[in-house]
Formats: structure tokens, sequence, C-alpha cells
């Protein structure tokens, strides 16, 4: 069994992977089993960051034999490593499931000697948790690059998800930052799962990757705009059909490369770039749409609210008669409040002063919308950019007391 | 003011709205005897009648849809004080409306406030499903306790059963002193009254809470700190039953 010692060093050595999610996936109990998946997944504890501890997320090995730059297990680091047993990963996860701590398990590794060691060890953890000790619950796998295609379609019957990690926005920043990795190593396996995927589905069949694959990079260690960021999202969502794509602040964890900022990535950027992603997924934006290629999201409101104040033309919306898609792109009404207002507009024609009871948050909606054919707000562009401003304030502020605000000069500066 | 007070139970409550209707004497309150009366006050006492409590779930399922109803009994396990009058008055309101299905104007306070109260009671039993911390007893079964603030061990119970098929367990609400148990077949969920339970854990028990706690506080990143947004997805009251965050409870 794992001791506390070798657990805080494998825990530290994953932390920076954002993902914990464990939606997506429905797999059910069997009848000598231990566990399932809930669709919409559950978050069990969360952490003094604010992140939700749901899986518990954990390498195999922090023993690497790869050297990219930004990474705390990087081979030059001098750190202590470890490896754990495939037993004792099962033993931990079983035990910590059973008492409700984890919805299950979040599997990583280093790269031991080369990736198809490390992924075979991957792989045999997971087949004996699913087969031998008989665990239904969650399970994450992170595809190594360059691993042996079989062993990842194998790996895909077994777990709900699997990830291989983008690292960097571009293939420049790739070679500099992580020499032994590809653009090529990397999306190859990525598109081999998303034909798999697809092909699983329209048979019917089904098991394979129930919770499909995710993708996950670092924002802020390279020089890349939010515009190409959001636009390689895009396409990663149309062409590999990710469930999502993860952004990561970067965090200093090498403080001698001169290709690598010093200070701390802020952290609005990512939640910025967050936001942005929620719109393509779920408000039918496209990234042309968002912003331009070159540009970079603003700090000070929401891309949304960007969105609304670059495009007078579609506003303002009539809240009786428009319809949901069109409501939701009207700043402070989101998904929640489209629907109520939809149900509730069934009954009679809505007052400015229904919207207030329903808890609509007017001091951002009032610019963009009329009530039966009247506007209550401000045609003033700057009193309407201020309003946005003044509402989102208390989200910066909750940032920015451990946010700095700028990082990227040295970069900029820098060889890239 | 007229008062409506009942013996607390599922007919009682809905003999309640019947007796409103057929006297047309509205109350301003209603309780289940739980409370003092105030100054002003009337007490009405409303006796429990199976036939009229019929009626009237038949007249709500008439008015609107099914879920109308179920919610109605869902929201009467909040633990809001104010429960049964908000329940009261959003049932009369869909009653009184029965022409057009009112269940779901959410322009009328009588339905914000009812929807208030589910959504509470529903983003509970979902932090729950998470929160639960079993520990191992020496008896061979699983024991979590915990005290939410709305009575929804018996919507947990179903949840668990699914994951721990062929563990045996028990979830104990010690506020109110019910008990949800699994023995591996059926589930029961039980008041215990006033008895005391007492439970011994096994012995890798501390060990593996303590395992847990290495990775809770390992698996944080220092430079990312934000209390207030831990705090805003797991309330401080919740944190005296969970291992990881039991030392940092205020009480």
């Amino acid at each position: 069994m794992l001791d506390y010692k070798r657990l805080k060093i494998l825990t530290e050595s994953a932390k920076y992977d954002v993902s914990c999610s464990s939606s997506g996936s429905a797999r059910k109990n069997t009848s000598v089993g231990i566990g399932n998946a809930a669709f919409s997944g559950i978050c069990h504890s969360f952490t003094q960051d604010g992140r939700c501890i749901s899986l518990l997320k954990i390498l195999m090995s922090n023993d690497c034999a790869y050297d990219c730059q930004y990474c705390v297990n990087r081979r030059s680091n001098d750190i202590p490593r470890t490896t754990a047993t495939p037993e004792e990963i099962c033993d931990l996860v079983i035990n910590f499931y059973k008492r409700n701590y984890i919805e299950g398990l979040f599997l990583s590794s280093a790269i031991c000697n080369n990736p198809d060691d490390t992924m075979v060890m991957l792989v045999e953890t997971v087949r004996k948790l699913r087969q031998e000790y008989r665990f239904n619950g969650y399970i994450h796998l992170k595809g190594i690059p360059s691993a042996d295609p079989k062993l990842i379609m194998f790996a895909g019957e077994l777990a709900d998800r699997i990830s291989f990690n983008i690292e960097l926005p571009s293939e420049k920043s790739l070679k500099l930052l992580a020499p032994q990795k590809t653009k090529k190593s990397i999306l190859l396996p990525m598109s081999n799962i998303a034909g798999e995927y697809k092909q699983a589905r329209s048979m019917r069949y089904g098991k394979f990757l129930p919770a499909g694959q995710t993708t996950q990079m670092i924002v802020g260690a390279s020089p890349e705009s939010d515009g190409h960021i959001i636009r390689l999202t895009q396409s990663l969502y149309d062409k590999f059909s990710l469930k999502r794509v993860y952004f990561s602040s970067y965090v200093p964890t090498n403080y001698n490369n001169p290709n690598l900022p010093v200070t701390k990535v802020s952290l609005t950027r990512e939640h910025r770039l967050y936001q942005a992603d929620w719109l393509l997924r779920f408000y039918g934006f496209s990234a042309e749409e968002i912003l331009g290629e070159n540009e970079n999201l603003a700090e000070d409101f929401d891309p949304k609210c960007g969105w609304a104040l670059k495009h007078p033309e579609f506003f303002p919306v009539e809240i009786n008669t428009a319809p949901a898609e069109k409501l939701v792109r009207v700043p402070g009404i989101g998904f929640k409040s489209a629907y109520k207002i939809v149900s509730a507009r069934k009954y009679g024609n809505l007052s400015l002063e229904d919207l207030n009871k329903m808890r609509i948050v007017m001091k951002r909606a009032i610019n963009f919308i009329t009530c039966n054919g009247k506007f209550y707000g401000t045609e003033n562009q700057s009193t309407v950019r201020h309003t946005l401003l003044i509402t989102d304030s208390c989200a910066l502020k909750q940032m920015s007391m451990f946010t700095d605000i700028d990082n990227a000069p040295a970069i900029y500066g820098g060889e890239i | 003011m007229t008062k409506y007070v009942f013996d607390g139970t599922h007919d009682g409550f809905f003999t309640c709205i019947f007796e409103a209707f057929s006297t047309k004497n509205f109350p301003s309150d209603i309780s289940d005897g739980a409370d003092q009366c105030e100054i002003g006050d009337i007490p009405v006492y409303v006796k429990t009648d199976k036939t009229k409590a019929e009626r009237v779930v038949a007249g709500i399922k008439k008015a609107a849809t099914k879920t109308a109803y179920r919610d109605i009994k869902f929201a009467m396990h909040s633990g809001k004080e104010n429960k049964y009058f908000t329940c009261f008055s959003y049932a009369v309101y869909v009653i009184k409306n029965k022409t057009i299905d009112v269940s779901r104007n959410f322009s009328e306070n009588y339905v914000l406030r009812f929807n208030d109260l589910i959504y509470a009671i529903s983003q509970e039993i979902h932090r729950f499903k998470g929160f639960i911390r079993f520990a191992e007893s020496d008896g061979n079964f699983l024991y979590a306790h915990y005290s939410p603030d709305n009575d929804i061990t018996a919507y947990l119970m179903p949840h668990f059963k699914s994951r721990l098929k062929n563990y045996p367990f028990v979830i104990h609400d010690t506020a109110r002193n019910i008990l949800g148990m699994y023995n591996g077949k059926d589930v029961a969920t039980v008041y215990a009254g006033n008895k005391t339970v007492s439970v011994f854990l096994s012995e890798n028990e501390n060990y593996f809470s303590e395992l847990w706690k290495t990775y809770y506080n390992n698996v944080c990143i220092e430079e990312r700190k934000n209390e207030r947004l831990m705090k805003q997805f797991m309330p401080v009251r919740y944190w005296k039953n969970l291992p990881e965050k039991k030392d940092e409870a205020p009480f």
C-alpha cells in the first residue's frame, strides 16, 4: 500500500492537470461490482484554490525521461521520484471510493523509459481495476503521445475518458519548450480516437469512451494570442469532437529558463478564455464572432459583453417575443434566466418588474432589451460600457487578490 | 390572523387546503404544531381527513402537470420554517387558476418562492452525493453521519445503494436523528427518536482518513489560493463532518 510520503510525491506531481470532471458517463454497476458513474458528475470536496476534487488525480510515476521545460517533473529538476504499482493504485481507489471520498480515478504518468512502457503500465492498472477489482466508477486516463495505437484503443474500451494534452497552443512553442513532443505525436492519436468514437456511436456499441476525449493547454507560457487559442479550440471541437478543452494558466515551476515567464500568469485571462469556451459550446457563438485572430480578450468585461458592445445592431431584444437563442445573447441573461422568461411569458406579457422579480440581472440587461416595445435603458455608449464594468468588478476583485497582471512582456521580449 | 395547525402528515396538509376552500377562511400561516402561536394568531385546528386530502390531491393533479403534486411532496422535506405556508400558497394558487396550468409561471411570487424551496433541496441532495463521508465500522458496514439543512436522507439512499451494492451502509442525519439503512438487499429510512447511535471504527479507518487528508492537502496549487471560492462551493457549516476539513471547522 502507498504510504503518506509516496502519495504526497505522486499527488504533487499530478496537481497541475486541471481537468477533474467526472461527467458524461452513465456506466452502471454490475452484480459483483462496486461503483457507477453519475452522468452529471459529482464533486466530493474543494481545495483551497477553489477547484473541485472529484477524482483521485495521481501519477503512476513521476520519474520522467523527458525534459519539457514548463513541467515540474522534467528530467533536469531535482525532486524526489517514485513509481507506484498497479495494485497500490487499485487498492487506494477502492478504499477511497467506498468511503465516498472520490468519484473515480484520473491516472496519468511521467514518461517511464519510453512511451510504450508507460502506456502498458497505465493500461494494465486500469484493466486490473475494471476486471479484477470490478470497479465501475469513473476512470479518466491520460494518453501518452507516441504510444502504440493498439494500446490506446484497448484503453478506450476500459476508461470513461481519455485525454491527450496539446500542452502549448502552437507547434513553434511546442518545439521550443517540449522538444521531445511533436504536434503529430499528439494530434494523431486524438484523431484515431475521434474516428473510433464516431464509429462506436454510429454502430451503437457505445462501450468505447462513454465520456469522450478532452485536452488541455498551458496559457501564458508562450506568446499566442487569445484569438489564436479560441480558433484552435473551435477547430478541436469540430475536428475531434472533443468534450472539453481545458486551459491552465502557467504557474512558474522553472525559474532558470530564459524562454519562460518568471511570474505567474493572470488568472483573469484563464477565466475569460473559459467564458469564451462556454460561448462556443453552449451559446451558439463562433470563434470569429468572439474576437479577431490576433486580439486578446478584454480583462475588464466578459466576452459576451464584449460582443454585445460591438454589435449594437442586434439589440435591443424584445423580451416577450425573442426566441431563446437570441435571449441568451443578452448580457445578464444566461440559460436559467432564458428558461424562466420563456416559461413565464406563456401566461402573459412580462413587465420590467416581472423580470426583476425573476432575478434577471437587470443592471446588465437593461440597456439591451425592450419590454413590450418599451426601452428603459440608455443609448449612451459610454454609460452602457460603464455599467457592464461595474457589475463585473466583483468578479474581478475576487481574482485580483492573487493576480499579477503582467507577465507576458518577459517572454515577448525573449527569444520567441 | 387565522393560523392553521395540523398534525404534520401529508394527509393533514392537504386537508388544510380542503378546509380553506370549503370555509373560505384562508389562513395567513400554517404550522405542524411545533412552534408557538404568536399574539394575535387565531389557531384553527384541522383534523386530518384522508378523503378530503385525496380530493385535494386529485384537484392539483387535474389543475397542473403531474410534477406539481410530486414537487409539493418533495418541498415538504425542506428545513425552512415557512415551508408549509409556501407549499400551501403555491397549491392554492395552482388550484384557483385551474383553467390554465400556472405551475411554471415564474413571474408569480408564489411560484418563485416555492421554486426556491425545491432548488435548495435539490442542490443539497446533489451536494451530499459528494460530501457524505463513510467510515468503516468494525461490524463490517459503512457508517456516515451528517447534518443537512433539509430532510434528504431518503433521497440519498437509492444513489448509494446502486453504487455500494455489496457493502451494507448506514447514513445518519444527526440533526433529525434519522437513519437511512441498507443491509445489502433492502433500504429503510427510520426515525430513531431520542435513542443514541454508537459505532466502533475498524482498525484501518484512521490510516485511510489520514491518507485522504494527505491527498487533500497536497493537491491544492498554493499559487492559486482562493478560499472564498472554496467556501462558496463547500459551505463551512458542512465541514464538521468532512475528515479533511474537521480540524478547521468552527464548531
